[in-house]
């Protein structure tokens, strides 16, 4: 199964490979795909009326597809991509969720970006609630925290999280299923 | 909150003992705990956890639709491989990818052309029905286009996974930035390969039709340095929005080469592709972007709304040297004031600011490169001065002196320079009204006259009101003859979206008839031009009266105006011996010129030997250079028509074996481009009307099984046309035509029960055809002949008054012939 094809695919039509990649630190390309969602979604609200409602993973698969084919942002390979893809998807749910948190809706203003809405699964409080956790998880098992945000921030499947993570479908289901015990358990405990 | 856990070997116990745990009946589940877990802690975490799981449900899954729509992006176009069969083709290595498609080499495996061509898989399925449709509309247009300078559209449809894909003409390239740099080629050569690009893009936007994702991954350099144009209207086909054909797609374009109005999502037309152009050459010939790539869309807006950046300015020894130019000083000189200037004017946030056309853009690039004044800023006097100073230095020396002797005249020029400046400002203004009223009509008329209903009559009134504001601006000045062109140029288009009969039109012939005539009268004074493209302006309207004229009964005034179009591409033709557009259109005016002396299917003149010398002519010019060579899809085209013109006036003068001959030449060359091109629907209905007309040299030989042969393939044809169209009316009377033949060799061959049955199976085709309408007077002659026919062949006395009604109301048209009127009497007369 070939997910989504990274740039080392990306080549023009005399065959010859695009400029070679360059590492570019982690934060900053995040940095760059959450600005590229943001992008995205201030471009969706912007055709609102045609009934376009904001799908996140539609989201991801867009900003994938727009970054790979930036020619300035280079990724070791379709999986650093991804995961550079689901964080900024994160930010964007999570900054989504914060504002709409507080409250500062004006009456009669015009939409910004954050205040698109979201899916009833993306509830503000649960996004916020998972987001805090993560961190949380990640102290117990780093591997795990990087499921919940492949799963629940970035909608990839359990195929796909597994070759993300580097291990067995078996294990991501396994570890899924405990992660979202704790979750369950850790947002119904009234933090 | 729970107590605060410890650590990941905690965890990592606990995991294991939940897996445990669950593995059991809950019932078990204290059992397996008491068993497994190494401490009271761990199993008072496991328990809770266990107990959160029995009601956690789906909550925290992704919903199902969206592991759905990832299931299959990962699955279409991706998993498409080497091997893979798409429509006619086979798919071989995959050659390039971009943000939503993936490109595979193929090869047409039906037939034995093993034709390379490229094949763009979209990978975004979920939108496969819409652009099928927008396909559907769009390729008719798409299939027209023929350039040197553009890769084209071959085919096109949706795999069964609905993936949208087209095949095009493969191209083997290289972007033109990476071609530039790798060549270290001068700022004088990108200007003239981007010129290329210029041509086509030109030539596009005449047929209505804008590119909208212009960049330099879609324009290759080939490696004799030929431009090839990528893509060329996908982008509109593309397009997300339903229903509107203006609207710009949310993704269909790259962000980092759309105009400000496709950011903003406003209509979409030429000027945004003249924008995307100033883009490109603002890179090629400072190696940079002229906006920053890395902001996100919002800011990328306000920056493409402000001012463009000057293309000297931007210039460092860094982006310079990668981009394989000069060093930074002397690139900087080469671009300041006259191309920062064309650039500049090519990137004005303001559509209406630009350049109005890809032409002018064009030829201030022209006059750049020939060191001639450039038109996009006012000449002022101490610019003018420069740019005279540059060409002729030796002159500016005696200049100088005479300035020196008698100073009064600066003053005066002066004041010539201010006027010149004011007037440059109207004709500008003018020339950007002409323009944007062009732009209406492309607009206006799109890709699909007329398959909308009510589209027709709001399009009709949008050319109208267009026309309206053309007259205003003619009755204003028009002493600036590029002014007078462009008006020219706008009426003539005005002219064939209304009603010219070789193109998509409204119908409407006696505007289009008046519109023309005002564009003559307003070239009147070009006439007498020696300027190549004004030359080709007067050719090209002389040709559009003549098409006009002819279907309006003036079939004298016709051929003149055919005659004076041939003369001027002939002499245009001898003035560049190795360009073959003057050559061609020489050769497409003959043809037409023939077909008005005594064309087979034209109302004409009955001058069928002038006809046959002028059909011999054009086929002479397509026989000697440049055509010789050329084997592009419209120079084949030409010949195959030429070839099946020859073909009908032999059969007419009774020489069958000439006209074997021709019908098979043009037989064979409309096979191969039918082939090529599956997408053109008239490619394929050609090759069902020549086999028609071959059948027709059979049956008038007595060669019956050839004849059965020919007619059998035309059937073929006609029948899988009609089944991926069956509201066209034309294919359906063309089945009724063939059926009527096929009923005419049945009966040849004594076999009434065959005859009789395709008789009715035409009769039922006609029927659908006329729709209870009255229906053209030679579509009832067809039907009466057929009518007649199956009266004498069954002797049925139903028939046989079927037959009489038709030839009464026939009759009452006036469209009853003399061998109808002698065979209804026989029929009469019969027992």
């Amino acid at each position: 199964m070939r997910p989504l094809a990274g740039p080392e695919v990306v080549r023009h039509y005399d065959g010859v490979t695009d400029d070679t990649p360059t590492t570019a630190p982690f934060d900053a390309l995040v940095a760059e795909a959450y600005r590229e969602l943001r992008g995205l979604a201030a471009h969706y609200l912007q055709r609102e009326d045609d009934g376009h409602t904001l799908q996140p993973t539609a989201l991801v698969h867009e900003a994938v597809l727009r970054l790979m084919r930036q020619p300035d942002v280079q990724y070791h390979d379709h999986k650093h991509l991804l995961a550079v893809a689901a964080h900024a998807m994160r930010r964007v749910l999570v900054d989504h969720a914060r504002r709409r948190h507080s409250h500062k809706r004006e009456a009669g203003r015009r939409l910004s970006v954050d205040e698109i809405e979201l899916p009833a699964s993306y509830a503000t409080d649960e996004v916020l609630g998972v987001n805090d956790l993560l961190e949380r998880l990640a102290h117990l098992d780093a591997r795990q925290a990087k499921l919940v945000e492949f799963r629940y921030f970035a909608g990839f499947t359990l195929e796909e999280t597994a070759e993300l993570l580097s291990v067995s479908l078996a294990t991501v289901k396994r570890d899924w299923v405990l992660a979202r015990a704790w979750l369950q358990r850790e947002l119904s405990a009234g933090g | 909150m729970t107590e605060p856990t410890a650590d990941a070997a905690f965890w990592q116990d606990v995991s294991r003992c939940f897996h445990d745990a669950l593995e059991v009946e809950p019932s078990a589940r204290e059992a397996v705990l008491a068993r497994v877990a190494s401490s009271d802690r761990v199993r008072d975490e496991v328990r809770s956890l266990l107990a959160a799981h029995d009601v956690v449900g789906e909550r925290f899954e992704p919903p199902a639709a969206m592991v759905a729509d990832r299931d299959i992006l990962a699955n279409s176009a991706t998993a498409a491989g080497s091997g893979t069969r798409i429509g006619p083709y086979e798919l071989g290595a995959e050659i390039g990818r971009g943000g939503m498609a993936v490109v595979y080499e193929a090869t047409r495996v039906s037939d034995d052309m093993r034709k390379r061509v490229a094949i763009k898989l979209i990978s975004d399925p979920s939108r496969g029905a819409e652009m099928a449709r927008r396909f559907a509309r769009e390729r008719r247009i798409l299939a027209t286009l023929e350039h040197p300078h553009i890769a084209a559209l071959l085919d096109g449809g949706t795999t069964d996974l609905g993936t949208p894909w087209f095949a095009m003409e493969r191209v083997d390239g290289t972007p033109i930035d990476r071609w530039c740099a790798s060549r270290a080629v001068d700022v004088a050569t990108r200007v003239r390969l981007l010129r290329q690009a210029c041509a086509a893009v030109a030539y596009a936007h005449q047929r209505l039709v804008v590119h909208r994702d212009l960049k330099p991954r879609n324009i290759l350099v080939t490696g004799d340095g030929q431009v090839k144009l990528l893509d060329f209207g996908i982008a509109k086909v593309l397009d997300g929005a339903t229903g509107d054909d203006t609207a710009t797609g949310r993704l269909a374009v790259t962000i980092a080469y759309a105009s400000p109005e496709q950011l903003r999502g406003e209509p979409v037309g030429t000027p945004s592709d003249v924008y995307a152009l100033g883009l490109v050459l603002f890179e090629l010939v400072t190696g940079q972007r002229a906006r920053r790539v890395d902001d996100a869309l919002v800011s990328l807006l306000d920056d493409a709304q402000r001012d463009p950046p000057t293309a000297s300015a931007v210039v460092n020894e860094h982006a310079a040297r990668a981009a394989g130019l000069p060093s930074a000083p002397q690139l900087r000189a080469q671009l300041t004031d006259d191309l920062d200037t064309i650039i500049a004017k090519a990137l004005h946030p303001e559509p209406a600011m630009r350049y109005s056309s890809v032409e002018r853009f064009d030829e201030d690039l022209a006059r750049w490169l020939d060191g001639r004044p450039i038109l996009a800023r006012p000449a002022t006097f101490g610019y003018r001065l420069r740019r005279f100073a540059v060409r002729n230095r030796r002159a500016l020396t005696l200049a100088s002196v005479a300035v020196v002797l008698g100073v009064a005249g600066v003053g005066s020029s002066a004041w010539q320079a201010r006027r010149a400046d004011r007037e440059r400002a109207r004709s500008e203004a003018n020339l950007t009204e002409v323009r944007r009223l062009v732009q209406t009509l492309i607009e206006g008329v799109g890709g699909s006259v007329g398959d909308l209903p009510g589209g027709t009559a709001a399009r009709a009134e949008a050319v109208r009101a267009a026309l309206g504001s053309l007259d205003r601006v003619a009755q204003d000045a028009v002493d600036d003859p590029m002014v007078r062109r462009e008006l020219v140029r706008a009426y003539q288009r005005a002219g064939d979206v209304l009603g010219n009969p070789t193109n998509a039109n409204l119908g409407d012939l006696p505007g289009a008839d008046s519109v023309y005539r005002r564009a003559a009268q307003l070239a009147e004074p070009l006439r007498s031009s020696r300027d190549g493209n004004v030359r080709w302006l007067m050719a090209s309207l002389d040709q559009a009266r003549a098409d006009v004229a002819a279907p309006s009964g003036r079939l004298e005034e016709a051929a003149t105006l055919q005659a004076n179009a041939v003369q001027i591409f002939t002499e245009l033709a001898q003035g560049s011996p190795n360009d073959s557009g003057p050559a061609l259109s020489a050769a497409i005016g003959l043809l037409k010129l023939g077909d008005l002396l005594g064309g087979p299917f034209f109302v004409n003149r009955g001058d069928g030997e002038g006809a046959r010398r002028a059909y011999d002519d054009a086929l002479a010019r397509l026989s000697r250079p440049p055509l010789l060579s050329d084997r592009s899809f419209n120079t084949q085209r030409i010949r195959a028509v030429l070839n099946e013109r020859l073909g009908t006036i032999a059969l007419a003068q009774g020489n069958t074996t000439l006209a074997t001959q021709a019908y098979d030449a043009s037989l064979q060359l409309r096979v191969a481009l039918a082939a090529e091109r599956a997408l053109s629907v008239e490619a394929r209905r050609d090759v069902a009307i020549t086999e028609y007309l071959l059948c027709g040299v059979h049956l008038q030989t007595g060669a019956l099984d050839a004849a059965d042969a020919a007619c059998a393939r035309s059937l073929q044809v006609r029948t899988r046309l009609l089944r991926e169209d069956p509201a066209n009316a034309q294919l359906v009377r063309g089945m009724g035509i063939i059926h009527q033949r096929l009923a005419t060799l049945a009966a040849r061959r004594g076999d009434t029960r065959a005859a009789l049955r395709h008789a009715d199976e035409a009769l039922g085709h006609y029927t659908t055809f006329f729709d209870g309408r009255d229906g053209a007077l030679n579509a009832r002659r067809d039907e009466l002949d057929l009518l007649l026919d199956r009266a004498a062949w069954s002797g049925s006395a139903m028939h046989r008054a079927r037959a009489e009604a038709a030839a009464r109301t026939l009759a009452s048209r006036d469209g009853l012939t003399d061998p109808q009127r002698a065979r209804l009497a026989e029929l009469l007369l019969s027992p």
